[in-house]
């Protein structure tokens, strides 16, 4: 008996020694994905650098051309039975490349479709085969990994997804215009390479935002009448400059949402405005709220550090808000009021009790505290709130007694001179005072 | 890599468990051996998709001491449809090292420890063709048992995992009826 089980238990530990996790998990999940959008067939995609010419529409022919020495993301996407393209994505989608040429090939590609193109020395183009398995369907895509340059004057600004020949472009004041580039390369290509362009812009101060956030969508606006160069290069093989006229021509009836607002000493509220914007094909309307220029009449009572949004720096007011689009401008008076939710600020010693009056050691610190006491009851810790600030005013010594930190450490009071000073804490129009004495020892 | 560190720190664990219990002096037991027979209502969980099909399944077992046996699990085909795809289980076959709480009130609570392979076999509705894969991992389990009509009959109630890869999770809940030898 005692050897039969001594039997099972060997048996056993070998089993469990071999039990690491086994099992083709991506070739489940793709199944299930398959059957779940009724994919019946592939294609692959570059996600930037689209080939725009010589054209042919994927799946069948499909052929792109990308630039050697390179990199450039594939995506895959599963066909359905109603012609739906589902993105095949979050799975380890098995690529790989097929390269019949008589040069060897360093050319790459990763489980996430990440292509890097090797570099063609002497040889100006190369053709290779991009594959994809995905369940129990394939898909290849045609590359040529090509060394050709740019062609002389091959790089074209698009805007709004069309190529500009005029250089001088007139748009409305606050409107958006996105750019795009297209080269025209030697070996005939023509490509989206807007990804691959460094932009340049001759901006006067911050009166025009040119956004290249997203590399393969840069946005150009301006909320001041100018015009402004913008230039893109690509590689340094080849540049282009595109001249904006920005003007009020094209926009009209400019309005804010709120002609007046009141607004918390402390809180903010977010203003919006909107125009008619006519970019050439007839007026539509649009918030232009981010584009505008925003200023206060007086900023130590409302602050516009935001497009729009409006804070309550001190009680007061009615103070002008402007938004301004070039010539056209539009106002909201803002009127700032005390907090009516809270009764009083208090400030606490180290341990959160009440206290009038803290003596300290030189060359000692404490942790002041800042609580507020609303109108319903609840209290709560605001020293380090962004809306708190800890000033001194010194009473007696020579120069000022302590200091305070108003930064990482908010309400750090150190003693550095022999004196009386006075602790102010500061909150949404809200004070209390505190009489800190230095002594010796 | 996480999972194999991970892996790697069950598999030792449980080869010390075990070696405990074979040094560790064999205590009498008037049963010494155990059957138990009932269903596997499974949870199959890949690409956002549940499966759940129901297996029957059979259970035998071996005591060590009263509180610690081994156990081996067979269960059989089942399948189920969801989102356009046929989801078979053909079989799942697992062994464990069970852990016992001995009784209180003719109940006990237990834990099971082991490894365990399911093969899977998934087609479309539509008649598309699939595969069919085994899946091996670490498994584990907890169950409760009550006694029933006689000290040696026993109703079984368990929550198994038997794989958990790789955002695939193979795992089931099974009631059954247990006779001890």
């Amino acid at each position: 008996m005692n050897r039969l089980i001594r039997l099972s238990l060997a048996l056993f530990v070998l089993l469990l020694s071999a039990c690491g996790p086994t099992g083709d998990t991506e070739g489940l999940k793709q199944h299930v994905v398959k059957n779940k959008f009724n994919i019946s067939s592939l294609i692959i995609k570059p996600k930037y650098t689209q080939t725009l010419a010589p054209v042919s529409a994927p799946p069948a022919n499909s052929k792109y051309y990308f630039a050697h020495n390179d990199s450039e993301e594939l995506q895959a996407f599963g066909i359905t039975d109603t012609d739906d393209e589902i993105a095949l994505t979050d799975l380890d989608l098995n690529w790989s490349i097929t390269d019949n040429s008589d040069t060897s090939g360093d050319t790459t590609i990763d489980k996430n479709g990440l292509l890097k193109t090797e570099s063609l020395g002497s040889y100006q183009s190369k053709d290779i085969a991009v594959n994809i398995s995905f369940a129990t369907l394939t898909a290849t895509a045609d590359v040529v990994i090509s060394s050709y340059p740019l062609a002389t004057n091959g790089l074209s600004i698009k805007i709004n997804d069309v190529v500009v020949n005029d250089t001088n472009q007139s748009i409305p004041v606050c409107d958006t215009t996105s750019l795009k580039a297209e080269g025209l390369f030697d070996d005939g290509s023509s490509r989206d390479i807007t990804r691959k362009i460094t932009w340049s812009a001759a901006l006067a101060d911050s009166n025009a935002q040119f956004s290249t956030t997203d590399p393969n969508s840069p946005v150009f606006s301006s909320h001041t009448n100018a015009t402004y160069a913008v230039t893109p290069d690509y590689n340094g093989q080849g540049t282009a400059t595109m001249n904006f006229v920005v003007s009020q021509t094209g926009f009209t009836n400019f309005v804010i949402d709120s002609s007046s607002v009141s607004v918390a000493s402390g809180e903010t509220h977010t203003l919006s405005v909107t125009a008619d914007i006519d970019s050439g094909s007839g007026n539509v309307n649009k918030e232009v709220t981010s584009r505008a220029k925003w200023s206060s009449a007086d900023a130590a009572i409302v602050t516009v550090d935001d497009p729009g949004v409006v804070k309550g720096e001190a009680t007061g007011g009615p103070i002008d808000v402007t938004a301004q689009c070039g010539s056209a401008s539009v106002t909201s008076s803002v009127t700032v009021n005390i907090d009516n939710t809270i009764k009083s600020i208090e400030i606490l010693d180290e341990n959160s009790n009440s206290i009038d009056n803290k003596y300290l050691i030189l060359d000692t610190a404490v942790n002041l505290k800042l609580r507020v006491h609303k109108i319903d009851g609840s209290t709560q810790d605001i020293t380090t709130d962004t809306d708190t600030t800890w000033e001194i005013s010194t009473i007696t010594g020579q120069g000022e007694p302590i200091t305070i930190d108003n930064a990482d450490d908010k309400g750090l009071v150190t003693a550095v001179a022999v004196g009386i000073a006075n602790v102010i804490a500061k909150y949404k129009s809200r004070e209390d005072k505190l009489t800190v004495s230095v002594t010796a020892n | 890599m996480d999972h194999s560190i991970t892996g790697t720190f069950r598999y030792r664990a449980l080869t010390l468990l075990l070696c405990g219990a074979w040094f560790s002096p064999t205590a009498s037991a008037s049963n010494w051996w155990y059957a138990e027979v009932g269903v596997t209502r499974t949870r199959i969980d890949a690409s956002a998709t549940e499966f759940n099909p129901v297996l029957p399944r059979l259970k035998l077992g071996f005591f060590i001491t009263p509180q610690i046996m081994l156990e081996a699990h067979y269960a059989g085909s089942g399948d189920d449809t969801a989102a356009n795809t046929h989801m078979e289980v053909e079989e799942i076959t697992a062994a464990y090292l069970r852990l016992d709480s001995g009784f209180r009130s003719d109940m006990r609570m237990y834990v099971l420890l082991g490894g365990a392979e399911s093969t899977l076999k998934v087609t479309g509705t539509g008649g598309s063709t699939g595969g069919t894969d085994s899946y091996s991992d670490f498994s584990w389990g907890i169950g409760l048992e009550s006694r029933v009509w006689t000290n040696n009959t026993l109703l079984t109630l368990e929550y198994t995992e038997y794989y958990n890869h790789d955002d695939v999770t193979i795992a089931g809940v099974s009631l059954g009826f247990k006779f001890e030898y």
